[in-house]
């Protein structure tokens, strides 16, 4: 049973790279940051901070809508929907002290937004990774 | 009656008090219980609502808390000030472990003095945040730890509600007003109810009914009417037993004074009654002051008939005594229980004659007593002639016994030494029965004259039996005057006496014994002194009388010793002390035992043995012969009975008394014995001595041919030794002649007996009667007998008389003799 287990395990990961659902966040490579723990990427996007270890402040990068990939990296990350973030944002929204994230309009944008500044971070397809940025926390599947 | 009556006194009034009372009381207590019940509430209430707040908030207190935003924080605290029971809303944030507070809204204080008796302790006397003071712990607050919306476990801050304690205690007054007065509302009610009830159902019937009561005449027969619809009700009943009580006073009025009517007639009745009456009768008091008195008193009294009893005195009359009179009328008065008590008093007239009055009183209870009086003189003297006849002998005028007695009741260690001198008539009796008790009395009082002839001055002479007379002389103990004097009394009593019988004259000749005993060395008393001179009386009597006799100490021993013995004899029939012994009758011709005579023994545990020749006369003198005989025969019979039944054909004789014959031995008795036991008549023989046939011949004769018509044998006993009359052995039907073992004894050397004992064998022989010898102890005495022809022998030379235990060892060792011979 337990070999059974480990051995699932295994082939898994092996088929790791190849699966086309695996979110990370990206961030500038100047910005400091080597990793995030999930805590810190959850404060930052959901307004509680807005500054990195690094003493930069942070900007988070959101999908627009009801794209597929913000839908799974906020279930991923806090376990909630789509309508929940938003109800939590309309209530914080009035006070006006904190705001969220800016909206790119693809992953294509976000990514390139955080290439462009270093407090900047976003969420994208381990695929769509390339050498401008960073991956400081990965979902996971 | 009289007594002021208030309102307050009234039923209505005092039940209403109570019920007002009782109702204050009770709404005191649930008012008391009715705040601290709406106080709780309240605060719970409080507690609800702030908790249903804190719900309604809390995410949104969440979300500001997590992102640390003080606007939404502030925002929600005035949001929720809104709510009147809120007093304060403080809301803190916790980023990265610093605490800071968010929101903080709070209601302003209200003015001091309506806050006076509670402070608030807002004002920032202490940290807000703790809600905590010091005298109003109640104050209800609600805290809630508010966790990231994100991460469940991470707390993110606080908020916190305090209740406002004004407005709960407001609402709580207000709550608590509006039942008190639902409560006295309702108590009111129920007080107007009990009061009306009371008011009709109780007061207003009692009232009527009292009024009624008021106004009823119970003599004319009226009654209370029951109030309406309260027939069954208590009133109802109270109401029915006035009534009934009225009636029964009505009627025990009625009673009564038929009664008092019954009493003055009676009255008048007994007036009559008591005056009247044909004896005296007085009310007096205890120093005997007259109250009243009759017409029979004043007169039985010897007192003037005037009637007025004022100012007279019982004492007026001539008593003899008239301080007992008083002392009766005092103890009747102290006496407990009302008794009557009465007493004779000699009054003594003007005259000097007497009169015995009788008087009882009996206390009246009013401190006086009635006396009843009667004359009793009659009686009086007629009781001092009977006291006077009581000691006296009417025949012969000497005192009595008790004359005697009381004559010498009074002598003690210094009355001076006298002699009792008792005198009996010889054959006194013999006379009576013979001639007549006329007869008899002429002669005891001619005796007694011929006594009186010789008395001296200070001698006592009683009569005190049938023939006995008793004299007291004065004198000593071995005074010649004693002796000299008895001696001529006996002599002239024992003088022919010249008696008038039936119309003739004839002579009588009479002695006379005496017994004579002195005071005080043969007695300390009357009583014993006459048993003394009984003792000597009887000894000289036993001798033949016409002598008199000093009372001696021995005589009195040997009567004591006698006595005792007899005490023993009785004792020893009922404890078996006497048994049978057994002496074998042996056929002379064979030398062969053919039988055994039984004696009598008594074995007494002290004594030893007693001699049948003392111990059966005794027995004879008891009465107690019979029974003995009884049980002697009973014995033999059983034991013979044994013996038979052991195969030895034996036969027994039994020793018959004088005294038992017939009476006490009926034929018909020794009959049924004999078949009790199984035995044949002769196997039993009785002996009877010379005495029996000579006591009474007819009854032995006829008692005698009874037996022997049964079959039984009859030995003569003893013969040779008292008259030894032939014509008794011709006259009775008897079997056997035993010869005495006096003259079997001096057989041998004296001629005489021997040609006697001859001579009886060969008269035996020839009357066909059987023969058989006593004592014999030698062998040549038993070859005399044999030579003789003399039947049978016993005596022993054969063998002693042995126990019947022993008699068959005995026999056998006598057959075993004769066998060798």
């Amino acid at each position: 049973m337990t070999l059974r287990y480990i051995l699932l395990s295994l082939f898994l990961m092996l088929l790791a790279p190849h699966a086309a659902a695996d979110l990370v966040v990206v961030a500038n490579p100047k910005s400091g940051i080597e990793r995030l723990s999930q805590d810190e990427v959850i404060n930052i996007y959901l307004g509680r901070y807005r500054r990195l270890a690094s003493g930069i402040t942070a900007e988070p990068v959101d999908l627009p809508g009801d794209a597929e990939q913000k839908l799974r990296f906020y279930r991923r990350l806090v376990g909630k929907t789509l309508a929940e973030i938003n109800a939590y944002w309309a209530r914080l929204v009035f006070s006006g002290r904190t705001r969220p994230p800016q909206i790119a309009e693809n992953a294509e944008a976000a990514l390139d937004f955080v290439a462009a500044r270093p407090g900047a971070l976003a969420y994208v397809e381990r695929t769509q990774v390339d050498k401008r940025v960073r991956i400081v926390f990965e979902l996971g599947e | 009656m009289k007594s002021q009556t208030h309102w307050w006194h009234g039923l209505l009034a005092r039940s209403l008090m109570a019920v007002v009372g009782i109702a204050l009381l009770m709404g005191g207590a649930s008012s008391v219980l009715v705040s601290r019940v709406a106080g709780e509430r309240a605060y719970e209430q409080a507690m609800v609502k702030l908790d249903e707040l804190l719900d309604t908030v809390e995410s949104t207190a969440t979300i500001a808390a997590f992102v640390g935003d003080e606007q939404l924080a502030k925002e929600l605290a005035q949001g929720l000030m809104r709510n009147s029971e809120v007093l304060r809303v403080t809301i803190r944030g916790n980023e990265h472990g610093n605490e800071r507070e968010l929101a903080r809204a709070e209601r302003a204080p209200p003015s001091p003095a309506v806050n006076e008796g509670s402070p608030r302790g807002t004002g920032g006397m202490k940290d807000p945040a703790t809600g905590a003071e010091s005298n109003r712990t109640l104050i209800p607050s609600v805290k809630r730890q508010l966790y990231s919306p994100f991460t469940p476990h991470e707390a993110v801050g606080e908020i916190r509600l305090d209740a406002d304690q004004d407005v709960i205690d407001a609402r709580m007054a207000n709550d608590a007003r509006f039942i008190s007065l639902l409560l006295a509302g309702q108590l009111a009610l129920v007080i107007a109810a009990a009061a009306a009830a009371m008011l009709f159902l109780v007061v207003r019937p009692i009232k009527a009914t009292s009024d009624r009561l008021h106004r009823l005449d119970a003599a004319k027969g009226e009654r209370l009417a029951v109030p309406e619809s309260h027939a069954r009700s208590e009133l109802g009943r109270l109401v029915e037993d006035i009534n009934n009580l009225t009636a029964r006073l009505v009627a025990t009025i009625g009673i009564e004074s038929d009664l008092l009517r019954q009493q003055v007639i009676d009255q008048r009745k007994y007036q009559d009654l008591f005056e009247n009456a044909a004896f005296g009768i007085f009310v007096a008091d205890h120093a005997g002051r007259l109250e009243s008195f009759n017409l029979a008193y004043a007169s039985l009294t010897w007192l003037s008939r005037r009637k007025e009893a004022v100012g007279r005195w019982l004492t007026e009359a001539g008593w003899a005594n008239p301080e007992q009179l008083l002392a009766l009328l005092r103890n009747s008065l102290n006496a407990a229980d009302n008794q009557a008590l009465e007493e004779d008093f000699l009054l003594i007239g003007q005259r000097k004659d007497e009169r015995w009055l009788h008087v009882a009183v009996t206390p009246l209870g009013n401190g006086s007593v009635q006396g009843i009086v009667t004359d009793v003189t009659q009686r009086r003297s007629e009781e001092i002639s009977a006291r006077q006849l009581a000691v006296t002998d009417a025949l012969t005028g000497f005192a009595n016994r008790s004359g005697l007695q009381n004559a010498l009741s009074g002598i003690g260690p210094d009355t001076p030494p006298f002699a009792l001198v008792m005198i009996d008539l010889d054959g006194f009796r013999r006379i009576n029965d013979a001639m007549g008790f006329q007869v008899g009395d002429q002669l005891l009082m001619m005796v007694a004259a011929r006594i009186r002839k010789l008395l001296e001055d200070g001698d006592r002479a009683a009569r005190v039996g049938g023939d006995e007379f008793a004299l007291v002389l004065a004198g000593e103990r071995g005074s010649a005057a004693i002796d000299l004097r008895v001696g001529q009394l006996l002599q002239l009593i024992g003088q022919a006496y010249d008696v008038n019988i039936s119309g003739g004259r004839e002579e009588i000749d009479i002695s006379a014994s005496a017994g004579i005993a002195f005071f005080p060395s043969d007695g300390a008393d009357l009583h014993e002194l006459l048993r003394s001179t009984e003792l000597a009386l009887n000894s000289v009597q036993a001798s033949g009388g016409r002598k008199y006799c000093y009372f001696d100490l021995a005589q009195q021993t040997a009567v004591e010793h006698r006595r005792r013995l007899e005490d023993d004899l009785r004792h020893a029939l009922d404890g078996g002390e006497l048994h049978l012994v057994f002496q074998p009758v042996v056929d002379l011709a064979s030398g062969q035992p053919v039988g055994a005579e039984a004696l009598l023994r008594w074995s007494h545990p002290v004594r030893g043995l007693v001699s049948p020749e003392v111990f059966i006369p005794l027995a004879e003198d008891l009465g107690l012969i019979g029974e003995i005989g009884l049980m002697v025969l009973d014995e033999a019979c059983r034991q013979v009975a044994a013996w038979r039944k052991a195969g030895l054909d034996l036969s027994v004789s039994v020793n018959v008394s004088v005294r038992q014959i017939p009476e006490d031995l009926p034929p018909l008795t020794v009959a049924t014995m004999l078949k009790q036991h199984g035995l044949p008549p002769t196997a039993v023989a009785i002996e009877i001595t010379e005495g029996v046939l000579m006591n009474n011949v007819a009854v032995a004769q006829s008692w005698i041919e009874y037996l022997r018509a049964d079959g039984m044998r009859v030995y003569l006993d003893d013969f040779g030794t008292g008259y030894s009359s032939l014509s008794y052995l011709k006259r009775f039907a008897l079997d056997t002649v035993k010869i005495d073992k006096s003259f079997v004894r001096d057989m041998s050397e004296d001629n005489n007996d021997r040609a006697l004992v001859d001579a009886i064998v060969t008269m035996a022989r020839s009357l066909g009667l059987q023969v058989i010898a006593e004592g014999i102890e030698t062998q040549a005495q038993l070859d005399i007998l044999r030579q003789m022809g003399c039947g049978y022998g016993q005596g022993y030379f054969f063998s002693k008389p042995v126990k019947a235990d022993e008699f068959v060892t005995a026999i056998a060792k006598i057959s075993a003799v004769a066998a060798r011979g």
